[in-house]
């Protein structure tokens, strides 16, 4: 599995807590609607803005802020592990 | 090429079609005997529901609305054909809600003028509206079966032994009040004992069964499924799909154990059944709500 896909793999994983079998299909439509892409081409690059566009759409489904929240800061930790594994290839750990 | 009619076009035109045929169709003089009301007394009855009818059944056509646009968005999704086989069996549970009526008017007014022809509009009648969860509650139950087998999960010992109880007890009271019913000087079904058991007391059975056995399928599929804001959405859909079916069993039920001829007063069966059709009624507005969140889902 290459970089690209296991971060799309990565961001669904932690929508799939918060949207469940919709998981899949949102994130999707995000990459292909706000970024232009096709969802296994998406980088570390593309993150921070997929997070904002995320944080719109889940906003307009729940009212619940803290939701929101918890889901973009988890999004946000990702982009982080991802980060840090760039700069320290040794660690594979999984998130 | 002409335009599939869209669901409020088949709403307005059966709701038109409804009030015309509860204003000038004729009755039949033994109700009007037999609930001790006079003509007038009928027809201003008849007006007063006109309003809280076509609040039901707008609210139900509007949720079957909404969940087959939801599981239209779902066509190509593993739980696509599971809410398409609910959102199925639940416009068959509205169109329910309207037909029967419509047909009963008519062979009301049939009887009133040809009064040899009211045995065969009960039965008719009987029949009619025994089709509507037969056909509707078996199709639910294929969506909320499907559901189950994909979050791979089974209905609990306790809870179906529990189930299984209350569904004897419903069942045994059931078969009771309806042979204890026919066997009336004048047998409010117009059908033998066997008829009876076999073509009405048994499909009911089977066709409540079905209902209670989704409903807590539908349950387990929204406590064990993934999602925490999809979960909020989800009971919503499946906390109206209850009410609905819980509402129209007991509907069902009452319509069953208190046939035209029974002596329960008008006041009350209006109160009795009134109540539960605004109770059916607020599950569709639950379910509508649900299911317009969940499309928002597929849609933002």
């Amino acid at each position: 599995m290459n970089e690209q896909t296991n971060l799309y793999d990565k961001v669904v994983r932690v929508t799939n807590v918060y949207l469940g079998p919709a998981a899949d299909r949102f994130i999707g439509r995000q990459v292909r609607n706000h970024l232009h892409k096709e969802p296994d081409e998406i980088s570390e690059k593309d993150l921070s803005n997929l997070i904002d566009w995320i944080r719109v759409a889940v906003s307009l489904l729940t009212e619940d802020s803290e939701i929101v929240e918890e889901y973009t800061e988890q999004l946000s930790l990702l982009a982080h592990v991802n980060k840090n594994r760039s700069s320290n290839p040794n660690n594979n750990e999984a998130v | 090429m002409l335009r599939k009619p869209s669901v409020l076009t088949w709403y307005i035109v059966l709701l038109i079609i409804g009030v015309v045929l509860a204003l000038v169709l004729p009755t039949y003089p033994s109700l009007l005997k037999v609930l001790d009301i006079t003509t007038l007394d009928y027809r201003l009855a008849i007006f007063t529901l006109i309003l809280p009818f076509a609040i039901i059944w707008f609210s139900a056509f509007y949720a079957y609305d909404k969940l087959e646009q939801y599981a239209h968005k779902l066509h190509q999704a593993k739980e696509g054909k599971a809410f398409k086989n609910i959102a199925d069996g639940v416009r068959i549970l509205a169109w329910g809600l309207v037909i029967p009526i419509i047909v009963s008017l008519i062979l009301a007014a049939i009887s009133a003028r040809n009064p040899g022809f009211r045995s065969a509009q009960i039965i008719i009648d009987n029949y009619l509206m025994l089709l509507v969860p037969l056909v509707g509650f078996t199709y639910i139950s294929r969506g909320t079966r499907t559901l189950n087998v994909l979050v791979k999960t089974r209905p609990g010992l306790i809870v179906t032994r529990l189930l299984v109880l209350a569904y004897i007890a419903i069942g045994v009271l059931f078969s009771h009040f309806v042979i204890h019913n026919s066997n009336e000087p004048i047998n409010p079904y117009r059908l033998s004992s066997w008829l009876l058991i076999f073509t009405i007391i048994v499909p009911y059975l089977y066709a409540w069964f079905i209902g209670l056995l989704s409903t807590y399928e539908l349950w387990l599929y929204a406590q064990k499924t993934q999602g925490l804001i999809y979960k909020q959405v989800l009971s919503q859909v499946a906390g109206g799909l209850v009410i609905v079916i819980l509402g129209s069993i007991c509907w069902q039920y009452l319509s069953g154990v208190f046939e035209a001829e029974s002596k329960a007063s008008f006041s009350a069966v209006f109160i009795i059944f009134y109540s539960l059709l605004s109770i059916q009624a607020i599950g569709f507005g639950l379910m509508a709500f649900g299911a317009k969140r969940l499309k928002r889902i597929e849609e933002v």
